[in-house]
């Protein structure tokens, strides 16, 4: 405690002027210090390594280190197929092309300097449980404004994003680059932009730098990250990366009927989900008064109502929504609970605008990994 | 009074060769050739030096009579027959009245001998011949020059401005001039005015990258970001191989703290062409910083490599390579980079401070302190390198040479608070308690709302043996001052422990653990309260608890 501060002085609250060390010196560089330097700094993704590293490919994004409402761009999930590439400014293109008419090719610069919006949204893995969904500030250009600027021909229905990073997804397979065919008209939509910004700065490189996709509402596989190819597609293309990789295999609903398994749909829009962020998984925690909280999201849906379970499920009282309930974001609930002494299970469902509830368990036909959205349950002990 | 400026053809600067019309014009675009020079190479120039002491008591004179609302000599100049604001009758009124009081004043001076010096050195902005005094510029204009066209700009009215503003555009191609020109009208609230005659000049001049220049700058003093992004890619279409265009724009929009168009721009103008060091270096900087090592580190190494720049300018570039590579974890070429940075400017203390973060990055705790102790010795008056020279020789357990160091910075530098509170902190480690409460008293009266003081001022009376009332007084002061502090509380349940109060004693230990849950020893001193209040299986759950803690925290 004392002693903890003793041994760092009192560094820990100059904790800016380490930050302030990548620049050079000497007023060389008048005006950095002054302002600039403070949001592009706090990005430096080497002072920033995220603590929930599990390897190279994935980052668990704890509930409980959320402020508000916006995951901390240091906890922000991860799940790469692929190992990350390194893009160099000096090279990097999005290139907008396919099916129209003025093919175009942006540079960085070019991107910064167009249009920009700003969202929040939530972003989750389509095979999350617990951990890989997280909430971020999101800015970038809006994808329509890059498409129609490209003249997309009439029969141009669906948008291939290609990202940088590549790697074979099947066995004997040759590396393709990892890629995901959505409708144009997700594209279009208002919500959907090439994301620069995350939290106020530069992507960090392992959440896409310098530019990823963001389809708001929809799950995390189709946001795809280290973008460099946009093409439109007319309904007869049949692009290699896609078909050829196996990608299209992917991220379909598995279906067991009579026996045989079959894809009925593809994976999509983000179903009613919900997360208990205190208490943590096993916390031994003291008899007395205690804020259950977490928090619940329904992609393009705003969040109706959430509940708390404190008997496995057989009763649920009402939380309180704490924020505003608005489309692609999430919510954060608490429940006040007078914990007594003993083992608890604490489970939590919320309710989307629509009036659907998270289910309370798995439907038992589906026989794919995506979609895990029934009640979220922590056990823990209350001494 | 005649003036005229040379008139150049534009060279060819975008791959199609301007008109007969913009040869008309200024050259203005004679600094955005491709790789060329900075500054204009060619500016206006009046053919005629305004003359000598009487022109300048006309002047003078007529710069009182703008006092009364009426226009400048300048304005009314038959020469310039575009700035005429009002109508010809007025003007020519003016001007006869003008010349009429002008001739008398004249006669007056001359017969009575008037101090011509006082008149010669006359301020007055309206005394000023625009023209003339362009003409005087350097490649850079001085700040008094500049500020004399800021007053000559401040004495014109409302109504006048768009004419005044056309008279600079006309006149010059200074790159200040223009900035300048552009601070009035954002200032003045002339917006809509300037955007309007920008705009109609860009449009009539697609070659000439000027106007779309200052169309930026004042967008973006306007605060409109959107058209701004429009204009900026305007210039990226029209002009996309002017490098020197977009390194300007980059460095003036990072001047003006518009960090992520500076970036765009400051990469455009390097895919373009060579930058400038200082604009290369901010580029480095920020690509550093955005996790693009590696185009940071080519970027910076390529300035460090000029042998043609100066020393200091290379040591910067040297030292930005170094804090390129320790953030892409190289530490072995961060620290090459960073000694070179030392070998060529040694006087600056940032260089070995960063070096020795490096070393200690890469676990190399005796190179850190040798750095630090050679920064030390070369520069002993530089704060920065004395406490990190002190807290490293406190880690390595030297506190007698670490109190010399911080008490030499501290008195002579008693507002180096960060000293003082490492003084204080080597003089307990020491052994001096004593010593410590002196100094953390001097600090604590120094700055009262230093974080923690008062804290780590409580912690010290309790461990030099002060009373438990003083302890207790302390902390009350540390409460108020951080009241988010666990510790205050730890330390408050520990006393109470002392005195005998433990169910005083609970209710402090249970807030600091609500507070910092992580922490092992409220758990002991809360453990002990209990013991003393009999409830022994209580007491055991909080040791077993801070046993759990402690085990957890050095398996870490």
């Amino acid at each position: 405690m004392l002693e903890d501060k003793a041994a760092s002085g009192i560094s820990r609250r100059r904790w800016f002027s380490r930050l302030l060390g990548l620049l050079p010196s000497a007023g060389f560089l008048r005006g950095w210090k002054q302002g600039l330097a403070a949001p592009l700094l706090q990005s430096a993704p080497a002072q920033d390594q995220p603590a929930h590293l599990q390897n190279d490919r994935v980052i668990i994004s704890p509930l409980q280190e959320v402020k508000g409402t916006i995951t901390p761009t240091a906890r922000f999930f991860m799940r790469n197929h692929h190992d990350q590439p390194e893009l160099s400014l000096k090279s990097w293109k999005l290139s907008i092309e396919g099916n129209v008419s003025k093919p175009l090719e942006l540079s960085f610069s070019d991107l910064i300097e167009s249009p920009s919006v700003g969202l929040e949204s939530v972003l989750e893995c389509s095979g999350n449980r617990t951990g890989l969904v997280s909430n971020g500030a999101w800015e970038g250009v809006p994808m329509s404004y890059l498409l129609k600027a490209a003249s997309p021909a009439s029969d141009a229905t669906r948008v291939l994003l290609e990202g940088a990073d590549s790697g074979s997804l099947m066995k004997d397979q040759p590396a393709f680059p990892f890629a995901r065919i959505v409708p144009l008209e997700k594209c279009l939509a208002p919500e959907s932009m090439v994301a620069l910004k995350l939290n106020g700065q530069f992507l960090p490189q392992r959440n896409g730098f310098p530019a990823r996709a963001l389809l708001p509402g929809w799950y995390a596989m189709d946001s795809v990250k280290w973008l460099r190819r946009i093409v439109l597609l007319g309904g007869l293309d049949w692009p290699e990366s896609y078909y050829g990789s196996g990608m299209d295999l992917l991220y379909q609903r598995w279906v067991k009927q009579g026996g045989r398994e079959q894809v009925t749909s593809r994976v999509s829009e983000l179903l009613v989900n919900s997360g208990i962020a205190f208490p943590s998984p096993g916390e031994n925690l003291g008899a007395g008064q205690h804020s259950v909280w977490g928090f619940a999201w329904a992609g393009p849906r705003a969040i109706r109502a959430t509940e708390v379970s404190l008997d496995k499920g057989r009763t649920w009282k009402t939380a309180k929504l704490e924020t505003d309930s608005r489309p692609f974001t999430w919510v954060r609930w608490s429940y006040q609970w007078s914990a007594k002494p003993g083992k608890h299970t604490l489970m939590s469902r919320a309710q989307d605008g629509t009036g659907q509830w998270q289910p309370s368990r798995r439907p038992p036909e589906r026989t794919d990994g995506y979609e895990l959205n029934w009640y979220a349950s922590v056990n823990c002990v209350v001494a | 009074m005649s003036i005229s400026a040379p008139f150049h053809k534009y060279d060819d600067v975008c791959g199609e060769r301007a008109g007969v019309e913009g040869a008309k014009r200024r050259r203005v675009d004679a600094g955005y050739r491709r790789g060329g020079a900075t500054k204009p190479s060619a500016r206006p120039v009046a053919t005629r030096r305004v003359d000598g002491g009487c022109g300048r008591s006309l002047r003078w004179l007529s710069s009182k009579m703008a006092q009364h609302r009426l226009p400048p000599p300048a304005l009314i100049s038959p020469h310039k027959p575009h700035l005429q604001t009002s109508s010809y009758l007025w003007n020519g009124t003016l001007r006869l009245c003008f010349r009429l009081v002008s001739f008398v004043f004249l006669g007056l001076t001359i017969v009575s001998g008037a101090p011509r010096q006082q008149i010669a050195t006359s301020s007055d902005p309206t005394a000023l011949d625009l023209a003339s005094l362009l003409g005087q510029f350097g490649e850079e204009p001085s700040a008094a020059q500049l500020g004399r066209v800021r007053d000559w700009l401040g004495s014109h009215q409302p109504g006048q401005w768009e004419a005044a503003f056309d008279e600079v555009l006309k006149l010059t191609d200074s790159r200040p001039v223009h900035d300048l020109l552009i601070q009035e009208s954002h200032r003045r609230k002339h917006h809509a005015s300037a955007r309007k005659r920008l705009s109609t000049l860009s449009d009539n001049n697609p070659s000439t990258p000027t106007y779309l220049v200052n169309l930026v700058q004042l967008e973006i003093l306007a605060g409109d970001g959107k058209r701004a992004r429009g204009h900026l890619r305007s210039a990226a279409t029209r002009f996309p191989k002017l490098a020197q265009i977009h390194s300007d724009l980059g460095q003036w929009l990072f001047d003006h703290g518009q960090g992520d168009l500076a970036f765009a721009e400051l990469l455009r103008a390097q895919s373009a062409g060579t930058l400038p060091p200082r604009a290369a270096l901010v580029l480095a900087s920020m690509e550093a910083t955005v996790g693009a090592y590696k185009d940071g580190i080519d970027t910076a190494s390529s300035i460090e490599k000029r042998s043609d720049l100066p020393a200091p300018v290379r040591a910067e570039a040297a030292a930005l390579t170094g804090k390129t590579y320790a953030l892409a974890r190289q530490e072995k070429d961060a620290a090459r980079y960073l000694e070179q940075a030392i070998e060529l400017a040694p006087e600056v203390e940032d260089y070995y401070l960063s070096l020795a973060k490096v070393h200690q990055q890469s676990q190399s705790e005796g190179d850190a302190l040798a750095v630090l102790r050679e920064g030390h010795g070369r520069l002993p008056e530089a704060q920065g390198l004395g406490v990190a020279l002190a807290r490293r020789l406190m880690t390595a357990g030297d506190f007698n040479t670490a109190i010399g160091i911080l008490s030499g910075i501290s008195n002579r530098s008693p507002d180096q608070l960060e000293a003082l509170s490492l003084l204080a902190q080597a003089h307990r480690a020491s052994g001096n308690p004593k010593l410590a409460t002196q100094t953390w008293r001097r600090l604590a009266q120094h700055q009262p709302r230093y974080p923690m003081v008062h804290v780590f001022l409580a912690q010290s009376l309790s461990e030099e043996g002060a009373s438990n009332a003083e302890v207790l007084e302390a902390l009350k002061t540390a409460e108020a001052t951080s009241p988010g502090d666990s510790d205050v509380y730890y330390l408050r349940g520990r006393v109470y422990n002392e005195m005998g109060q433990h169910e005083e004693a609970v209710k402090e230990l249970t807030r600091a653990i609500s507070m910092q849950p992580n922490i092992p020893s409220p758990y002991y001193q809360l453990g002990l309260a209990y013991q003393q209040l009999g409830q022994e299986e209580l007491a055991r759950k909080q040791f077993e608890k801070k046993e759990r803690l402690e085990g957890a925290t050095s398996g870490r």
